[in-house]
C-alpha cells in the first residue's frame, strides 16, 4: 500500500503543479487544492502506514487499543487541511475580485489590465 | 565597572544623536563622557591591575550558545582603552568644530559612540565569540563613516572596499575562533593561554592563518594596505580616530592578544617579520611620493601598523615593551597630524601640499601643534617618538632572527616616515605664505585644542617617562604573559642604536631636502585596487546577466523555476544522500476498495488537469478531497476524514459563489508550453512518489507517538490524542491557526463587499 500511496500522492502533485502553470487563476487555485491534498498524503505516509486503531484512549481500559495510528503527523495534517482551506477560500475570492475589476482572469493580462 | 565601560558608549549612542539634532551648539560636551570613561579606565589600571592583577566581570547573554559577555581587563586591555577612550573624546571636541553645522552631525556622532563602545568591547571581551561580535561591529560603523559623505560617490565606493575586506577577515575570525574553541575546549581568551601546547595541535596552523587573515585586513598589512588610504574618504575627526589611533590598531591588538596563546612558532614569527617588514617599507615608500597630506599621514600609518606586527614577531619581553611605546607614541602623534591636517583643511579648502606654504603666520597654534607632533614622529631627542623608535631599533638588534636585516628595513623606514612627518606637519607652515593661505585665520579654539593635548603628551611623557614605566610593564606583560618590571629612559649611554637614531635623523634631513625627487619616483600602481574590484565586477556582470534570465516578469516563470529547483534539490538529495531505505518488517498490503479508492483519486485529478469546463474540474476536485477523506478512515484517522470531509464541501460551496466568473477552461498556452509543463509536472511528480516511498517505508521508529499517547490522558486529560495535540501541546500553534483563519475571513467578507458596493455604484 505505501507504493499505492507514494503513486497517488506522485500523480497529484504532477496534476496540481501543471495546472499551478495554467494561465487561468481558477486552474491555479484547482492546482493548489490537488498539491495540498498530495501533501497531506505525503505527510500520513511519512508517519508510516498501520491499518490500525485510530489514537484514541478507551474509556474502558484508560489505554489506547494497540496497534494505534501515529498520532503527531495527523495533527500536523489536520492543520495543514484548515490552513489550505484558508488559503483556498481567500485566493478564490481574490481572483473573484479580480475578475470583476479587470474583466480578465488571465496572470498573463493582469499585468496589462492593471497598468491600464 | 568594566561593563559600563564597555556598554555606556552605547546608550550613549542615541543621546548624542538627540543632543546634535537638538543643541548643535553644545555637542562639544559629549566629549566628557569618553573623557569620564578615560579616568575610569585609568583608575582601574592604577588601583586594581597593578595591585592585584586582572580583573574579569560577566554578564549573562546566551548561555546556551556558550556566549557570555565575559569581560577581563588586564594592563594591555586597558591601556588600549585608555587610547580609544582618550583619543575619543579629543575627536568629539574636534568634531563639534569640524562638523559645526553640518546637517547629518547626529548622525556621525551616533556612529562614532557606536564605534566606541565595540572598540572598547574587542579590547575587553574574553569571550572569543563576543571579541567577533564587537570586531564585526566596529568594520560596520566604519563602513557608516567612511560612506559618510554618501552623495560621494568615491565615499562609498571606500567604504563599500573596507567593508567587504575587514569583513571578510572578520569571518577569518570567527572560523578561526571556532577552531581554537573546540581544540581548548574554553571560549575564554584568558583560560586558553593556559590551555596547554596548542602549536602541536592539528588545527593549530589553520587557526594561525585565520587569525591572521583577520588581523591584516583590519591593519591594513600587504596585500590588504590599500584599503586604508581609500578610507580617507571619512571626515578628518574619523580618520584620525578610526583609521589612524584605534580601529586599525585592533589587528595588532588581536595578534598581541594572542601572542600567549598562539605565539612563539616559527609560523607565527616569521610570517609577522615578513608581512610586517613588507609593510612598514611599502607604507613608508607610498608616503612620501602622495602629495594629498591625509593619504600621506595614510600610508604612514599604514608603515606604522608593519612596524608593529614586526615587533609582535620579534616577541622577546624588549619587543613588547617596544611594540606597546611606540603604539601610544604613534597614537598621540598621528592623531594630532590628523587633526592638524584637518584644520588646515578647514581654513584653506586643500590638503594638497604644493598648494600650502607659511601658514605658521596665520594659525600660530595649529603650527605649533604640529610641529610637536612631527617632531616626535621624526623622532627627536626629548619626544616620546624618540623611545619608540630607539626600542624598536633596540627590538631589531637583539632579535633572535635576521637582526642585521630587521635593522636595516626599520632604518630606511623610518627615515621616510621622517619626510613623510616633515612634509605634513612642517611643510604647510613654513616658506612663503601660499595663495589659499592668504584668507586662512586660526582654527576654532576645538580644533586646535586637541591636536596640542596629543602632542603636548607626547612631550611630558618624554620627559617624565616614570609616569607611564607601570601601564607599559603590565600592557607588554598580556604579550609576553610575565610581568617584569619597565624603565624606560631617554638616556641609556653611546649604543649602537643611538647611533642608528643619529643616522635616521641624518637620512631624514637629506632625504627631505630632495623630497620633490622622491615623489617623482612614484612606480606605476601595483593594482591591488584592481585586483580587488576585478572579481567584484565580474560577479556584478553574472548577476546582471542571470537575472533577466531568472526575474523575466511572469509569475509563471518563477514558479516554473521554483518547482524545477525545488525538484531537483529534492531528487539530488535522494539520489546522493538517500541510499535505499532499510524497509521495515513487511509494508502494508492493498486491499481491493482501497484499490478502487486510489484510482478513482488519480483519474479525478487527471481529470481536474484536463477539464475543458470550469464545472468538471471543480467536481474533480471534490472528488479527490472526498476519495482522500476515505483514505484517512481506513488508515485511523477519523479526525482528519470528518476534517476533510466538512472542508471539501465547504470549498465546493465557495467555488460555486464564486461561479460566476468561470466560464470554459479552453487552452490559452501553445500545445508546445502545455507539453513542456506537463513534463516538467510529470517528472517532480515521480521525485515526489520515490520521496513518498523513501520516507514512508524507512524503519524509523516513532518516538513521539509513545510519548502522546501516555501523556495525553495524564497531561492534557483527554481522550482523543490529535485532539489533546491540537489544543494542549500544541495550542498557540492552533491559536495562531484560529487567527490567520478569522483573518482570512475577514478578507473574504471584505472583498465580496467591495466588490458589492462596486456593482450598486455603477
Amino acid at each position: 500500500m505505501e507504493v499505492v500511496f507514494a503513486i497517488t500522492s506522485g500523480v497529484l502533485y504532477a496534476t496540481g503543479l501543471y495546472l499551478m502553470l495554467r494561465r487561468r487563476l481558477a486552474q491555479i487555485i484547482i492546482g493548489i487544492g490537488l498539491l495540498s491534498n498530495g501533501t497531506n498524503l505525503l505527510i500520513f505516509a511519512a508517519g508510516g502506514l498501520t491499518r490500525s486503531n485510530p489514537p484514541v484512549v478507551s474509556e474502558a481500559t484508560g489505554q489506547l487499543q494497540v496497534p494505534y495510528a501515529d498520532p503527531v503527523p495527523q495533527a500536523l495534517i489536520l492543520t495543514a487541511i484548515v490552513i489550505g482551506f484558508g488559503v483556498i477560500a481567500f485566493s478564490l475570492v481574490l481572483a473573484h475580485r479580480v475578475h470583476q475589476s479587470l474583466g480578465t482572469d488571465d496572470v498573463d493580462d493582469i499585468g496589462t489590465e492593471a497598468r491600464r | 565597572m568594566l561593563s559600563f565601560l564597555v556598554l555606556s558608549p552605547f546608550v550613549l549612542a542615541p543621546v548624542a544623536a538627540y543632543v546634535g539634532g537638538r543643541w548643535p551648539s553644545q555637542v562639544r560636551w559629549l566629549a566628557l563622557w569618553p573623557a569620564g570613561l578615560a579616568l575610569l579606565a585609568e583608575h582601574l589600571l592604577r588601583t586594581q591591575v597593578a595591585v592585584g592583577g586582572p580583573i574579569t566581570t560577566a554578564l549573562p547573554w546566551a548561555a546556551p550558545l556558550g556566549l557570555t559577555l565575559q569581560f577581563h581587563a588586564d594592563g594591555l586591555a586597558l591601556v588600549f582603552a585608555l587610547m580609544i577612550t582618550v583619543i575619543g573624546a579629543l575627536v568629539v571636541w574636534y568634531a563639534s568644530a569640524y562638523l559645526a553645522g553640518h546637517r547629518d552631525l547626529p548622525r556621525l556622532l551616533t556612529a562614532l559612540f557606536l564605534f566606541m563602545g565595540a572598540m572598547l568591547g574587542v579590547a575587553l571581551s574574553d569571550n572569543l565569540f563576543a571579541l567577533f561580535v564587537f570586531w564585526e561591529l566596529t568594520g560596520f560603523t566604519s563602513y557608516l563613516l567612511i560612506g559618510f559623505e554618501h552623495d560621494d560617490a568615491a565615499a562609498r565606493r571606500a567604504a563599500m572596499q573596507a567593508f567587504v575586506l575587514t569583513g571578510a577577515g572578520g569571518l577569518a575570525l570567527l572560523a578561526g575562533a571556532t577552531l581554537l574553541v573546540q581544540a581548548t575546549g574554553t571560549t575564554a581568551l584568558s583560560e586558553m593561554a593556559r590551555a596547554g601546547d596548542l602549536a602541536s595541535h592539528p588545527v593549530y596552523v589553520w587557526a594561525v592563518v585565520l587569525f591572521f587573515a583577520a588581523a591584516f585586513t583590519k591593519s591594513a598589512q600587504v596585500p590588504f594596505h590599500f584599503w586604508l588610504p581609500g578610507a580617507m574618504a571619512a571626515p578628518t575627526p574619523i580618520s584620525a580616530y578610526l583609521h589612524s589611533a584605534t580601529m586599525v590598531k585592533a589587528g595588532v591588538y588581536l595578534l598581541a592578544r594572542m601572542t600567549p596563546v598562539l605565539g612563539g612558532t616559527d609560523l607565527w614569527s616569521n610570517t609577522l617579520l615578513v608581512v610586517g617588514g613588507t609593510t612598514m617599507v611599502v607604507g613608508a615608500w607610498r608616503a612620501v611620493q602622495e602629495t594629498d597630506l591625509k593619504r600621506v599621514l595614510a600610508y604612514t600609518t599604514v608603515a606604522a601598523l608593519g612596524a608593529l606586527v614586526l615587533m609582535i614577531g620579534i616577541g622577546t619581553q624588549g619587543a613588547a615593551v617596544a611594540a606597546i611605546v611606540y603604539m601610544i607614541a604613534h597614537a598621540s602623534y598621528k592623531g594630532s597630524l590628523f587633526m592638524v591636517v584637518g584644520a588646515i583643511d578647514h581654513e584653506t579648502g586643500t590638503r594638497d601640499v604644493t598648494r600650502l606654504g607659511g601658514l605658521r603666520q596665520k594659525m600660530p597654534l595649529t603650527a605649533l601643534a604640529a610641529a610637536l607632533a612631527a617632531a616626535s614622529m621624526v623622532g627627536l631627542p626629548f619626544f616620546f617618538g624618540f623611545f619608540g623608535k630607539e626600542l624598536f631599533y633596540e627590538a631589531g638588534w637583539t632579535s633572535a632572527r635576521a637582526p642585521g636585516l630587521l635593522l636595516g628595513v626599520s632604518v630606511a623606514a623610518s627615515a621616510l616616515m621622517g619626510v613623510a612627518a616633515l612634509t605634513a606637519g612642517v611643510g604647510p607652515f613654513v616658506g612663503r605664505l601660499s595663495e589659499v593661505g592668504e584668507r586662512a585665520h586660526e582654527a576654532p579654539r576645538a580644533m586646535w585644542t586637541g591636536p596640542l593635548s596629543l602632542a603636548g603628551a607626547g612631550v611630558i611623557f618624554a620627559l617624565a617617562p616614570g609616569i607611564i614605566n607601570g601601564p607599559i610593564g603590565l600592557a607588554a606583560a598580556g604579550i609576553t604573559g610575565a610581568y617584569q618590571d619597565v624603565h624606560i629612559v631617554l638616556w641609556h649611554g653611546f649604543t649602537p642604536v643611538l647611533g642608528f637614531s643619529a643616522l635616521t635623523l641624518l637620512l631624514v634631513a637629506g632625504l627631505y631636502s630632495q623630497r620633490h625627487r622622491l615623489r617623482q619616483l612614484r612606480p606605476a600602481s601595483v593594482g591591488s585596487d584592481r585586483i580587488f574590484w576585478g572579481p567584484l565586477r565580474a560577479l556584478e556582470r553574472v548577476s546582471e546577466a542571470v537575472s533577466p534570465a531568472l526575474y523575466r516578469g511572469s509569475i509563471r516563470g518563477y514558479v516554473l523555476v521554483l518547482i524545477v529547483a525545488t525538484g531537483g534539490l529534492l531528487a539530488a538529495a535522494l539520489l546522493v544522500g538517500g541510499g535505499a531505505p532499510v524497509p521495515r518488517g513487511g509494508l502494508v498490503p492493498p486491499r481491493a476498495f482501497e484499490l478502487v479508492m486510489v484510482t478513482v483519486i488519480c483519474v479525478a485529478a487527471l481529470a481536474a488537469a484536463r477539464a475543458t469546463s470550469s464545472m468538471r474540474a471543480v467536481l474533480a476536485l471534490g472528488t479527490v478531497g472526498y476519495g482522500v477523506a476515505l483514505l484517512f478512515v481506513t488508515y485511523g484517522a477519523p479526525d482528519l476524514a470528518m476534517t476533510q470531509f466538512s472542508v471539501e464541501t465547504l470549498t465546493v460551496v465557495i467555488f460555486v459563489l464564486v461561479f460566476r466568473m468561470f466560464g470554459s477552461f479552453d487552452h490559452l498556452s501553445s500545445r508546445l508550453v502545455r507539453l513542456r509543463d506537463a513534463i516538467v509536472a510529470g517528472v517532480v511528480g515521480a521525485v515526489i512518489s520515490a520521496l513518498v516511498l523513501f520516507v514512508g517505508t524507512a524503519d524509523e521508529p516513532s518516538r513521539l507517538a509513545d510519548f502522546f499517547a501516555e501523556a495525553a490522558p495524564t497531561l492534557g486529560h483527554g481522550r482523543n490524542v490529535v485532539n489533546v495535540i491540537l489544543v494542549d501541546f500544541r495550542a498557540f500553534d492552533t491559536m495562531g491557526e484560529i487567527t490567520v483563519l478569522a483573518v482570512a475571513a475577514i478578507g473574504v467578507h471584505a472583498l465580496l463587499r467591495i466588490g458589492a458596493q462596486e456593482r450598486r455604484n455603477s
